[in-house]
Parts: structure tokens; sequence; C-alpha cells
């Protein structure tokens, strides 16, 4: 097994008063070791959900049908103790909103070291350690002083970094990225996802990145899964997203809908509702 | 005893204003204080009566006079701080802890667990308070302590729907499901995470629910089933005074009730400031 997670023909059904949901129609896609993928689709095409279900989150009342693999352990047949090893090891999480996602009440030290809380004085010291190295590896100047500092006192560019150390402490074989950037500002985008990009690289780790910018996808991935409707119905690499080989046309429509600097348009067009429902179908 | 509901725009009033917050948190402390202090304040032994000094006005020897048995009323009134605010003490942390448990399981499990609580919730909402308290202590046997435990139980249900709602609202946070995929258990997410973004909350309700509490065990002291004599209590000395208000003697009855409201509302006002506070600033 050479892959640090493999997704197969994952399925998810939320049942509702009109009938069941299909959320997930059969999701398959592996990242190898040191691999960067990129997953790009519109809101509701159930990006987020593979993300989640990746880990073991299966929202409430759902059912989920397929298997998942992280480093070899099967996802969804764990529960309990094990799954929450499993989290707290081989996967890194980095969300969307760093000021929503991390408690307001502790310290960004008490973040970082939280899972060392209560290990002996000496593997606690060790963590407050490398939560220090991280920082500075992530291009924040004063870690002493970040550390000693509440999330709310730090800039959302700041916070994401140290999310992104959170991610790396324990060195897990995979780091899943939901929209990393999306609450940042657009001067500190880019940099963030390079620094994210680097850092796991540096440490082996898989990423896995969810975005609506196929642009940031192509910089930074090996491949781009395109997700629609619940499935991912293209695979490209940024080569031939560069190349314009693209044969799905609603990879296309989706592409049309980027702004573009060479061209002066007052109104960008969307991908119409349902107007491709016909050829993703079942 | 009522939910404390979050304040809208309160008029500038003594309840909503800091000079406020300073003048009940003040009181609230003295009446702590005198509790602690009783025997040093007390002139008389509380208990002691004496036959030929029956109903006496107010005299340099006993500042506010005696009861039908010839005891000091002030301090009677004095040593009764300590069974006034020994019972609420009992009855919110029985009830708070109780209620903050439940809420949070409600809010954390969702699905019948929450249903299963809320609906035990209810059942304990649909009876009086009192007559709930009643019948827990006509079961076991009259005293302080039986006494507050049954009017915890009438406490239960109100915070714990308040936890539930607030516990709700910080269990959907992004940084729960962040400390899930981290593989904290939920144990852990709600006593470390989810508690202390809940304190403020509590903690308003819990001062609010002190006064309530206080008129309640004061009702059952009254009727006779809280606080046996000859222990001071105010809402024994209600009872107790009231054969004398009809001799024309009404000062026991009286001054017990007085103080009794300022102190409850002392205790419901704070409440209702800390909550407002917490309101502003969670804006």
């Amino acid at each position: 097994m050479n892959s640090a997670l493999q997704v197969e023909d994952l399925r998810m059904v939320m049942p509702s008063t009109e009938g069941d949901l299909q959320l997930l129609r059969g999701v398959s896609f592996s990242v190898a070791k040191g691999e960067a993928v990129g997953i790009v689709g519109e809101s509701g095409s159930g990006k987020t959900l593979t993300l989640r279900a990746a880990i073991g989150l299966i929202p409430p009342g759902a059912s989920v049908t397929g298997r998942v693999r992280i480093d070899g352990e099967s996802v969804l047949d764990l529960s309990g103790r094990p799954l929450a090893q499993l989290r707290r090891d081989k996967a890194g999480m980095v969300f969307q909103d760093p000021h929503a996602a991390i408690n307001p009440v502790y310290r960004v030290a008490d973040f970082l070291t939280e899972p060392w809380r209560k290990a002996p004085g000496r593997e606690r010291a060790a963590a407050g350690e490398r939560a220090t190295q991280l920082l500075s590896r992530c291009q924040i100047a004063d870690p002493a002083r970040v550390l000693a500092s509440f999330p709310h006192q730090l800039s959302g560019g700041m916070l994401q970094r140290v999310m992104i150390a959170a991610a790396m402490m324990r060195d897990p074989g995979v780091l899943l990225a939901d929209e990393p950037t999306t609450a940042l500002d657009v001067t500190t985008q880019s940099e963030v996802l390079a620094l994210m990009n680097e850092v796991r690289a540096e440490r082996g780790a898989s990423l896995v990145l969810i975005t609506h910018d196929i642009g940031v996808v192509a910089a930074i991935c090996d491949r781009i899964l395109v997700m629609y409707r619940g499935r991912i119905i293209e695979e490209l690499t940024p080569a031939q997203l560069y190349a314009g080989q693209i044969s799905e046309p609603y990879t296309e429509a989706l592409l049309s809908c980027r702004p573009d600097v060479t061209h002066r348009r007052d109104r960008l067009p969307v991908v119409a509702a349902g107007a491709f429902d016909e050829r993703y179908a079942d | 005893m009522s939910t404390v509901l979050p304040a809208g725009q309160a008029p500038a009033t003594l309840r909503s204003s800091r000079v406020g917050l300073w003048f009940f948190a003040g009181t609230s402390l003295a009446l702590v204080a005198i509790a602690l202090l009783a025997p040093l304040l007390a002139p008389h032994d509380p208990n002691a009566g004496d036959v030929l000094q029956v109903l006496q006005p107010p005299s340099p020897e006993h500042p506010l006079g005696t009861d039908a048995s010839g005891r000091d009323l002030l301090s009677r009134l004095i040593y009764g701080s300590r069974t006034a605010l020994l019972g609420p003490l009992v009855v919110v942390v029985v009830a708070t802890s109780a209620g903050t448990a439940l809420g949070i399981l409600g809010a954390w499990r969702r699905g019948w667990v929450d249903s299963l609580v809320g609906r035990v919730f209810d059942l304990v909402f649909s009876f009086p308070s009192m007559l709930l308290a009643l019948l827990f202590i006509a079961v076991m046997s009259p005293g302080l302590t039986t006494a507050a435990l049954a009017v915890s139980i009438a406490f239960v249900p109100p915070i714990g729907r308040l936890v539930r709602a607030s516990a709700l609202r910080e269990v959907n946070e992004p940084y729960v499901q962040a400390l899930q995929t981290q593989g904290f258990g939920p144990f852990y997410i709600c006593s470390r995470h989810v508690l202390p973004n809940l304190w403020p909350v509590i903690l308003a309700q819990v001062t609010t629910a002190f006064g309530y509490a206080m008129i309640e065990l004061a009702g059952v002291s009254f009727l006779g089933l809280g606080v046996q004599e000859p222990t001071a209590d105010w809402g024994k000395m209600i009872q107790t005074g009231q054969g004398s208000i009809v001799r024309g003697y009404p000062q026991e009855s009286l001054y017990a009730g007085i103080v009794l409201v300022v102190a409850v509302v002392c205790f419901i006002s704070l409440g209702d400031i800390l909550t407002g506070h917490k309101n502003g600033r969670r804006g």
C-alpha cells in the first residue's frame, strides 16, 4: 500500500422528507505519499463532505458506504479511541476560518500543545520546543510572543500559520486543507498557501487541498480533481489545464467563470443551476 | 423561578447601571459577611428565651425587640442569614451541576438522548416547584438539607435548558469540529473547551437562581417543612411571628419579611445585571 490516502467508491446518503439525498455518489481517488491533490468544484459539490468523511467525520443522520484508507487503516471501520488516535497522529487538518476554528479562551501555546497537556513534563517541554520551531518555520518572526497571545490578538494570516503549525505538530502523513485561504486577505493568501505547501513537502506529507480557485490548485498541486454533484467528473494535471486539454464541458464552464486579466468583461458568467444535471446523472 | 432572558434595550435604571452592579454586589457580599461573622455581631444568643421579656418593643437591650418566647429578634435575624444563604447555596450547587451536565449532554448527543432529557425537564416543569418540593420532603424527613435538595429538583430544568441552548451554539462552532479532527474525545472537549465558554451564561443564571431559591426555601420553612425549631430562619420567623401579629406585635414577621425581600431582590438584580453585561459584551 503506497498511497497516503485512498478513497474507494465513497457514497453518502442523507434521508430527508423529500426522499434520500445523494450527497456523494461514488467518489474514488488516491493520493500517493508526498503528492499534492487539489479538489475543485462549485459549492455543494461534495468537496468538504469528502474531506470530512476521509477522517470519519460524518454528518449526523447520513449513511456512508465505501472505503477510506489512511496509511492503510480503514477509517470508516474505526470508532472511539482508535479513530481519535488516527485523527490525531496520521492526519492534520487546516480549516477555512482560523478565528472560528480555534477556541478563543486559550492561548496559542495551549492550542498547539494541547495533545500533550497530560503528558509527562519532558514530553511536554519537547512539544513546546517543537511548537516554537514549527512557528518559526511558518515564518512567524517572534514565536515566543505569538505563543503567549490569544487568538484574537493575531491577524487571520498569522493565525492560519499557527493552524498549519498545529496540523504539522504530529508529523501527519496527510494534510487536509479545506479552503485554507478563503478567510484571508488576497495579499496573504498566496503567501500562506505557498508556505503550507513547502512545510508539508519538507516533511513528506501528502496534501489534499479544497478550493474554489482553480489557479491556486494548478500552481501547487500535482493533480486536479473536478467534482460535480457528489462525484469526480474529471482528473487533470496542471499541464493539461494550462494547455486547455479539457474533456468535460462542466470543467470548461467552470473555467470560463473565472475572472481573466487579459479580457475585460463587464459580468462574469455563471454555471446555470442544473445545466449539466443530465450529462452527469447516474 | 424563571429563566433569565437575554435583556433587550433596558431602560437606564438602578438595575442596569454600573452603580447598581456595585450596590447589589456590595449588599450581597455584606450579607455573606454577616452570615460568616454572626457569632461576633449578634448581641444575644439567638435561641435563649426569657419568659419575662416576651414581645418587648425596641430597647437598648434588644434593638429590634423580642419575640413571643423572649428571644432577641436582631440576633435571630443575624443568625437567620446563615440558613438563608446556606440553603440556596446547596440548591444552586446541586441544580447547576446536574443542569449543566444534562444540558451539555443533550446538546452534544442530540437525537433521543436530547429528547429524553428535554421531556424529563418538561415533566419537572409541569409541577409547581413548591408542590414538587413538598412531595419530596413528604417522602424524606423535614430539615434544611432535605428542603434544599427538594428545591434543587425544580431548579434543574431552567438551568439545563439554558445551558443546552448555549451549548448547542457552542458545539456547532468550527473549533469543536477542529478539536474532533485532532482526535480529542467528547468528554474532554466538553469539559475543557465548551464549558469554559459557557461560564458567563451559567454564572448569571446561578446568581438569579440563588435569589429565587431563597424565596422557595423560605416558603418551605414557612410551611414548617424546612428548618426546624429552634434554629433561626427568616421563613420560619415569618411563620412563628404570625401569632403575635393579631396580638398587636407584628415586628417578628415584619423584620424577617423585610430582610428576606431585600436579600432576594439583591441576588436577583445582581443576576440580571450580570446577564445584561454578558449580552453587552457578546454584542
